[in-house]
Parts: structure tokens; C-alpha cells; sequence
């Protein structure tokens, strides 16, 4: 079974509440659910957004087809006017009277409960994991709205039964999956990675990360503070980290474009640092609500100078959890920032995931123990790695001064004279550690084929959908930066056609393989607010 | 058992750079006299400054510290401050760091009540750039940017940290180290965030506000009657200078002082259970994913 079922209404009309009790629904009934989102920047208004939900009894990454799906649910005339057209089944006012029922059964605002019975009717999905979800979404708000919204479901369901029927079947498939938006995969990696401090202004598309984290953070002993600014967010983080705890930041373009000189700090006196940095379609204010992969080249060099970073893109949500760990893991070992790079379709998508425990394994890296000889004892030790053990305020001895300013191996500031061989050492002892860390970054994900689609993060959900029994090749990025450019460049460069799929007008991912000498023969780029679905790669691949 | 240490021993074998006669080395050693009184342990101090020539003081501490960028140390202290609590965190920087640039921090770490000693070295010109306007400069002040006078009004840190919710208000002066001392000490010791805003004169860029200028116009707060407890009087005094009469006395000493407002360390601490830098770094997986049921 593979169903799209696609609810639209206006923003203020619980489109997105019926989205996410249905996608934890089938979650419960052991299906694997991708759930996306498509809405403006306005809080009551835009009649036409849509949540889409695809549910399926085998293993999916994406919301799947964008121009047809199997049913919809309208909860307005405009809604169904704008999707119809794509609908094999259409579920609306005119069929089933919502208002009424609701009205009748509970009250006018629980409209989007009866189109949730309605369309359970349809779908032949019984109402018992509906009912479940609803008692504990509305359960906190109190008893009787969830009861009062499970006697609107059940009316719609009775009533669309007797004049619709159901067209499919739902079964119970296997035991409830785990569902989780990327967002929440980001911050439940963070989390599992041992973060003690998460440092975040709000904006959207990484907001979620910061509303799980307040959440939940406290739970598991992390400080989850909302600063005055993005600027204050990032050298928060910087400090609690050089305090010697694990600490994040979460943006998107414009909040990181402040923190582009803190970024340099960190990588300048060597403190670990994890940046979330979600892209929404840009520059400025750009699309608030939409999603865009154009923050890759900021992301190869947000700040000024030479330093080094990594940069990790998960390119499907159950990655995210995965990448979180490895990026915290880099942060530390090599004591630089690493961006966790994604975009609005990661963070605010939903996804039934598989949660292994088993793969957070907690590296801390070089940290001295106490007591240390403070007369001998560099922070800044020039080696082979260009690593320098760390010692953390409070060790006794391990005094020493962390300065944006050059400096020697004790951190000492040396800018007060020209020292060309310090300058000279120092610089090339920090550069040298992308020579250790490109060791770790893993190679794309191949599959053979004449013609390849190449895709980065999250571009890479829908690339899997489409090439799923087709014959086409893919390959699928996630460590960026740097970039370990080996075997797999060849065979690219060996394929006959290799066709890079990106949402930006650039194609700032095959610009970036052009320097590294892989050839990019084609570009399919989408600029405007959408991700990739399957039908459309289906054409222009 | 405590050791009791002296000044020197906060000392490092680097002399300060400064300009000889600069008000920072006044200030460099009424921090390390204070801590010595207080004889907090080497390792148990950090101090975070920003850019500037007061920020080079970290460098000539025999501490912990962090040299960060312009603006900012106050916002890093906070990191630092809220991971670990037991540490004592000292800032430092000068005015345009702190009351230009920076200025929002200072609001919103006085208004959260962290726990930080803010120390600014206030010369109102900016020294390191070599003599610009600086957002102290009072007006009528010829600097490199204003040829013909400064037409800013200067701002008023004291009254802008009252107002903000700072818990502990003052002001010191570089050429009183032993008064400086005193002040530094109790804002070392105080609960939550403390400013102590420093007449430090810059002897190579400002002509005007020089130790003379200042000598002329200081008095102590301690010895006329001021109620550091009074939230009101603290802000009529507060606006004695430079708001209210630029050229006229300039009130030093302990403006404000109040502990009856929890830090906000101590709120986090009480959120989670202890110190972020105490807790377990392995979760069981299955309470995480008590938020998905």
C-alpha cells in the first residue's frame, strides 16, 4: 500500500492538527509515514495550505508525487478549487457536511475533527488510533474537548460511511513506529550526544528544534536559553563550551549571517561548537516558510579568513539523529564548529524513524585531566594533528588565555609585534586538522547507472523515492566539508550523464564539485518554494 | 583549608602592553588585589573580555580566559557562567566594547541577573582604533570623528544597568586604586550580575577627561550618606553625571547592591537538577523517546 492523502484548508482552520493526528495514527498502526507541510508566513489566513500525508507498508523518505494524490480533504472552497484537480477521491463540505456535524456534536471549530471521521471512513481506517491520539493531544486542555472531538469524529465517520463508503482498507501492519519531525531528530541526536547547552533566537525553519529542546531539554540536564540575539546565542555557546560542555546553536540563513564572526572565534581558539543552521529560501527575508538549499556555499566559508570546520548535511530525517552525534563527535575531537546543515523540508517534515540507541557513541576528544604544571603546560601545542590537549577552567594548573587574536602555543597574543614564524606555525597548525578530519567524512551514497542524479541533505528524500525500481543512478552527499574526494569521483566522471539536483538557482553543489574536477553534465534546479517530488523528477531527469 | 594569596600570584611574567600612565594598569591590579583578599584559587577564575585596549587584560592574568571578539564577552561570560556555576567570572572591556557595540548584552545580562563581575574601563574614547569618538565621549569633545564636537549625547551606563535590573551598581576610579579595590571585591562577592563602571583616563587620546579632571570632581558615595539599598536614591545618583551636569561631581563608590533576586545560574541549576557541567553525558534511550509515545 502507498496512499498521499492531502488535507488543505486555510492557516487557523487545524489543517495542520488533522495532519498530525492522522501521521501519528498510521504511525501507531505500524505504517511508515512522511508528513509534509506547505504554508505561508501569516498566522490566520492563505485558504490554500496543505498538509500532505503519505503513509506506505515499505520503507519511504518523502511526501511523494506534488500534482496528484489519492485523496482530498478540502476544508474550504478555495482549498478545493487549488488541489482538486490532482484528487482521485475528494472529501469536502459538499460531501460530507463538516460545520454540521460539528456544530451538532461539539462546536463549529472542531470542522477539521469531522473531516478527520469523514476521511478514516474513506480510507477504511478504523477510529480506535485516532481516538487514542486525540485523548492525548487534547487530553492536557482537558477531558471533554477530547471527548467532544471524538463524538465529531465518530458522527463524520458514520455519515461518510453510509454515503461514501471506503475505497481502501487500513490495517494494523506492525508494532507503532516512532515519528518524529527532523527538527525533533536533531535535537533528540543532541540530546542523546550528551549537548549540555543549546543557545537559540528564534526563526523559522529551526524554531522546532529550540520548542522540542526547551521541552524536553531540561529533562536530560540541558540549559536550553533564548537570547537577546542570534550574536548572543553563538558566544553563549562558545563560552559554555569552552566551560567544557557540549553546546549547540540552532538558525537559519539570516540569523547565521550574525554569528558568521563568532563562527570564526570558535574555529580560532580551537572550541568546540555545533551549529544547526536550517535553510529557508533566500536572500533577506527571502521565503520565511519555504524551502531552499541555498545556504551551501555560506556554509563551505561563513566567516572571514582561513579556518577550518566541517559541514554535515543529513539527507534523510532518521540521518539526522545519526549526523547530530558525528557532528558533536568532529566538534570535539578536533576542537572546531561543524554545521549540521538542513532546510525548512528536513526540519518541518515528519518521518517514521528507526531509533537505534547503539549508534551514539559519546568521542570527547583530547581533555586534560588536572592537576597540570601551569608553567609548562599549551594549550595551543603545535602537533602532528593539529590537535592540542584541552584543559577546562577549574583544572588546576591548565590557566591559560583562549585569543581571537593570533598567538603562541600558551595562547599568548603576539599581534603587539610582527611574528611571521608564530603567524606562520600557529595558522598552518590549526588548517592542518581538515587534512584529519576529511579521514572521517564518508563517502556519497552510490548507485550505478548511465545517468546519476547527484543530490546533497535532504534533496536526497525524494531522489531515493524516485529511483526506487527505476534504473537511474544516484549519488547522495552528506559529509560536504571537507569534502573526501576519492574513488567515487571517477566513476561519476565515467558516467554518462550526471545530473545535479538542487533547490537553487546556481547549482552551488556542482559548482563546488566543478573545483574538486567532478563534472556535472546537467542541472535540474528549483528555486521557488517547493521541494522535489517524484513526479516531477520523473520529467525532468 | 584556604590559602591566602597575594596579588602577585594572579600575576604572569608578560607586562602589560599599555600605554605607560594608561588607567587599565590601575585597574589590573585592584582585580588582582580584590582576588587576592578574596584568594579565589587560580584555576576557579575566568576572566572574558572583548576588543579594545582594556581587553588585553585577560593576557596579564594568571587565570582562565577567553580574548573574545568586540561586543561580546559578556554574552560569552553568560556561557561560561551558566555551565559551570562554581566558576568566578570576571569581564572586562572597555566602553565602546561594552556600551557600544555590545551594549544590548549588558541590558540582558543585567535584566537575567547572571552572575558575572562586569568591570568596564571607561576612558570615553576608543584607544586601540587610536581616538575615535566612543559612546561616552561628552559632547562638545573633539575626536578623530568629531573635528568640530561630539553631537551624541553620551550614554549613561549606570542609569541604563538600574534600569535594566542590574542587582549591583558602581563606579570606581583608575586613580584610586585602593577605593577601586574595595568596590571590585564586594561586586566579586556579590550574588548575581554586578557593573563596575571605571573612570580609567586614556592618556594618549583623551585630553580632556584626565586623571586631574577627574580628581577634581570625584566623591565617594560611602562618605555622603548614600543608601545603596535605596533603588531610587541609587538612580538620582546615577543621573549626577554625566546626565544631568557633564562637567559637573561624579559620584564613585557603591551606587546599588541588592542579593534578593536569584541569578540565573542559580535558576537553571534549580531547573535541571545541578550544574550543566555536572551532568550525565549517557541517556537511557528509553526516557527519550518518552516524548514520542
Amino acid at each position: 500500500m502507498d496512499l498521499t492523502i492531502r488535507i488543505s484548508g486555510a492557516q487557523g482552520e487545524g489543517v495542520e492538527t488533522v495532519g498530525r493526528l492522522l501521521a501519528k495514527s498510521f504511525a501507531q498502526l505500524g505504517y511508515h509515514v512522511f508528513a509534509y507541510r506547505q504554508y505561508g508566513s501569516i498566522i490566520k489566513g492563505n485558504p490554500t495550505m496543505f498538509y500532505q500525508v503519505r503513509v506506505s507498508d515499505e520503507k519511504i523518505y518523502s511526501h511523494g508525487t506534488w500534482r496528484s494524490y489519492d485523496v482530498l480533504v478540502a476544508l474550504n472552497d478555495k482549498a478545493l478549487q487549488a488541489h482538486r484537480g490532482g484528487a482521485k477521491h475528494v472529501i469536502s463540505e459538499s460531501e460530507i457536511p463538516f460545520t454540521e456535524i460539528a456544530v451538532k456534536h461539539g462546536d463549529r471549530i472542531m470542522r477539521n475533527t469531522a473531516a478527520l471521521g469523514a476521511l478514516a471512513a474513506l480510507i477504511g481506517m478504523e477510529l480506535t488510533p485516532i481516538e487514542g491520539v486525540i485523548r492525548r493531544e487534547f487530553g492536557e486542555r482537558g477531558e471533554k474537548i477530547a471527548e467532544a472531538n471524538i463524538a465529531v469524529l465518530r458522527a463524520a465517520y458514520d455519515a461518510a460511511l453510509k454515503r461514501l463508503g471506503s475505497v481502501y482498507e487500513v490495517k494494523r501492519v506492525g508494532e507503532p513506529r516512532v515519528l518524529m519531525s527532523g527538527a525533533e531528530a536533531l535535537a533528540v541526536g543532541a540530546v542523546m550526544s550528551g549537548m549540555k547547552f543549546y543557545a537559540a533566537y528564534p526563526m523559522t525553519p529551526a524554531s522546532p528544534i529550540l520548542h522540542w529542546l526547551a521541552e524536553w531539554g531540561p529533562k536530560f540536564g540541558v540549559a536550553v536559553v533564548q537570547p537577546e540575539d542570534e550574536i548572543a546565542a553563538i558566544n553563549m555557546a562558545i563560552g559554555a563550551a569552552y566551560a567544557g560542555v557540549r553546546a549547540a546553536v540552532g538558525t537559519s540563513g539570516g540569523g547565521f549571517d550574525l554569528m558568521h564572526e563568532a563562527f570564526g572565534l570558535a574555529a580560532m581558539i580551537e572550541t568546540p561548537l555545533v551549529v544547526f543552521l536550517a535553510q529557508r529560501g533566500g536572500p533577506s527575508t527571502g521565503l520565511p516558510t519555504e524551502t531552499e538549499q541555498s545556504d551551501l556555499l555560506m556554509a563551505l566559508s561563513p566567516s572571514h579568513g582561513e579556518y577550518p570546520h566541517a559541514v554535515i548535511a543529513p539527507r534523510w530525517i532518521e540521518e539526522g539523529l545519526y549526523a547530530t552525534a558525528k557532528a558533536f563527535n568532529i566538534a570535539e575531537k578536533y576542537q572546531v564548529p561543524v554545521i549540521v546543515l538542513v532546510d525548512l523540508y528536513f526540519t518541518e517534515s515528519l518521518a517514521t524513524v528507526e531509533f537505534d540507541p547503539h549508534r551514539f557513541k559519546i568521542e570527547r576528544g583530547e581533555l586534560l585531566q588536572g592537576p597540570l604544571v601551569w608553567e609548562e603546560y599549551k594549550r595551543y601545542k603545535i602537533t602532528e594533528s593539529g590537535v592540542s590537549p584541552r584543559a577546562l577552567p577549574g583544572t588546576p594548573g591548565g590557566m591559560h588565555i583562549a585569543t581571537s587574536d593570533e598567538h603562541d602555543e600558551r595562547g599568548d597574543v603576539i599581534t603587539d609585534t610582527h611574528q611571521p614564524a608564530i603567524r606562520k606555525a600557529m595558522h598552518q597548525k590549526r588548517m592542518v586538522k581538515l587534512t584529519k578530519i576529511v579521514e572521517e567524512m564518508e563517502p556519497p551514497m552510490i548507485q550505478e547507472g548511465d545517468v546519476v542524479a547527484l543530490a546533497w541533505g535532504s534533496t536526497a528524500m525524494p531522489l531515493l523515492d524516485y529511483a526506487k525500481g527505476r534504473k537511474v543512478g544516484l549519488a547522495l552527499f552528506r559529509d560536504l566539508y571537507p569534502l573526501s574526494v576519492d574513488g567515487w569521483a571517477q566513476r561519476l566522471n565515467e558516467a554518462k550523464e550526471v545530473v545535479a539536483v538542487e533547490l537553487n538557482y546556481r547549482g552551488q553543489f556542482a559548482e563546488y564539485l566543478a573545483s574538486k574536477g567532478v563534472k556535472v553534465t546537467r542541472r535540474v534546479l528549483k528555486w521557488w518554494g517547493e521541494p522535489f517530488s517524484i513526479d516531477e523528477l520523473g520529467e525532468w531527469l | 583549608m584556604k590559602i591566602q594569596l597575594k596579588p602577585q600570584d594572579y600575576a604572569v611574567n608578560r607586562p602589560p602592553i599599555w600605554c605607560p600612565g594608561c588607567g587599565d594598569y590601575g585597574i589590573l591590579e585592584a582585580l588582582r588585589r580584590a582576588l587576592a583578599e578574596l584568594s579565589v584559587p587560580n584555576h576557579e577564575v575566568v576572566v572574558v573580555s572583548g576588543i579594545g585596549c582594556s581587553s588585553q587584560l585577560p593576557h596579564f592574568m594568571k587565570t582562565y580566559g577567553i580574548h573574545g571578539i568586540h561586543g561580546r564577552a559578556v554574552a560569552i561570560a553568560t556561557g561560561v557562567k551558566l555551565a559551570n556555576p562554581k566558576l568566578k567570572v570576571v569581564v572586562v572591556g572597555g566602553d565602546g566594547d561594552g556600551y557600544g557595540i555590545g551594549l544590548n548584552h549588558m541590558i540582558h545580562a543585567a535584566r537575567r541577573n547572571v552572575g558575572l563581575t562586569y568591570i568596564v574601563s571607561n576612558n570615553q574614547v576608543y584607544g586601540l582604533t587610536t581616538g575615535q569618538m566612543s559612546p561616552t565621549t561628552l559632547r562638545g569633545v573633539k575626536t578623530k570623528t568629531t573635528p568640530f564636537g561630539a553631537i551624541d549625547e553620551p550614554v549613561n551606563p549606570l542609569a541604563l544597568a538600574l534600569a535594566a535590573g542590574a542587582t549591583f551598581v558602581a563606579r570606581g576610579f583608575s586613580g584610586d586604586v585602593a577605593h577601586l579595590t574595595t568596590v571590585i571585591k564586594k561586586a566579586l562577592t556579590h550574588r548575581g550580575f554586578a557593573l563596575v563602571d571605571v573612570l580609567s583616563p586614556c592618556v594618549t587620546f583623551n585630553k580632556i577627561n584626565t586623571y586631574d579632571w577627574f580628581r577634581a570632581r570625584v566623591y565617594k558615595l560611602e562618605e555622603s550618606g548614600h543608601d545603596p539599598s535605596s533603588y531610587y536614591e541609587a538612580y538620582k545618583r546615577a543621573l549626577e553625571w554625566p546626565t544631568l551636569d557633564p562637567y559637573g561631581k561624579i559620584p564613585i563608590g557603591i551606587f546599588y547592591a541588592t542579593e534578593d533576586k536569584p541569578t540565573y545560574e542559580e535558576e537553571w541549576v534549580k531547573l535541571l537538577g545541578g550544574a550543566p557541567i555536572d551532568q550525565k553525558l549517557q541517556l537511557d534511550p528509553a526516557e527519550v523517546l518518552k516524548a514520542f509515545q
